[in-house]
């Protein structure tokens, strides 16, 4: 069970990190949400290793995926393509919120991103959802060890 | 310019290459590959010298790190080779700068911050 302190801490840390990502990449704004619509079931996970054990999970329904996609090309996108967008938004998310938390585990060891079809089994210590251009996706943030100065 | 994008993700790659185009920079030719062996075998295919490489850090198979330490062993040679990174705390940056890495940049990144690179790198090449 994290504490509530620091979980309130890294809840911040991953929307000023989502913020960043989407206004640097996408041009866009991307703000917290309550959950709501399709299900998700387009699933991206990065491991965290090292000074920080745990893992970061995004989940997308199947048209926010293919928004995500098209938004990163400026062109329509195939299944594939999208599945790849949020792998990669992943990957970006999950490196910008490790980078801001405090030495060592900003140095931790980031796994590549897998995306696959399907809801997961873990449900997170950390869960927000988010919203932008009219579609949503939820983060599931799991630390299962942590050393920070 | 004949630019190599290696990156496993193809989303990544097609995002490399529109921000290079939109960069007004002139561009004579963008070869993609997904993995270092791939862009290995790309540079052995080409008759020309690339004159930059925008190479991921972490790929299935031959990293980015294992790439430049294959271009070393094969005595290729090219202009520039700069790291793609989403993680610019990332270990593997310092051991691709060691071996031989021009520079990194940092995921998320702007076609204005991708401009100024390669120009910053043409004007010290």
């Amino acid at each position: 069970m994290l504490e509530s302190n620091a979980a309130e801490r890294w809840q911040r840390l991953m929307d000023e990190t989502v913020l960043e990502v989407f206004a640097a990449m996408l041009g866009c704004e991307c703000v917290p949400t309550e959950p709501a619509g399709a299900p998700s079931d387009n699933t991206a996970r990065v491991r965290f290793s090292g000074a920080l054990v745990g893992e970061c999970l995004l989940l997308f329904a199947a048209a926010d995926a293919a928004k995500l996609a098209h938004m990163f090309l400026g062109e329509a996108a195939d299944d594939e393509m999208a599945i790849d967008a949020i792998g990669e938004l992943c990957n970006v998310l999950a490196g910008g919120w490790k980078r801001r938390l405090r030495p060592p585990a900003s140095g931790a060891g980031l796994s590549v991103p897998s995306s696959a079809f399907g809801t997961p089994d873990s449900r997170g210590d950390l869960r927000q959802c988010y919203q932008f251009e009219g579609a949503q996706f939820a983060v599931r943030l799991t630390v299962k060890r942590v050393k920070e100065d | 310019m004949r630019v190599l994008i290696i990156d496993d993700s193809a989303l990544m790659r097609r995002i490399v290459g529109k921000a290079l185009r939109e960069a007004r920079l002139e561009l004579e030719e963008i070869v993609e590959a997904g993995n270092g062996a791939e862009g290995i075998a790309a540079m052995e295919q080409s008759g020309e010298l690339f004159d930059l490489i925008l190479c991921d850090v972490h790929m299935p198979g031959l990293d980015g790190v294992g790439f430049l330490r294959e271009l070393a062993a094969r005595g290729l040679t090219t202009a520039r080779v700069v790291m793609v990174t989403s993680d610019a705390c990332d270990p593997l940056v310092e051991l691709a700068l060691a071996a031989g890495a021009s520079g990194f940049i940092a995921k998320p990144f702007s076609v204005e911050q991708i401009r100024n690179l390669v120009l910053d790198l043409a004007g010290t090449a």
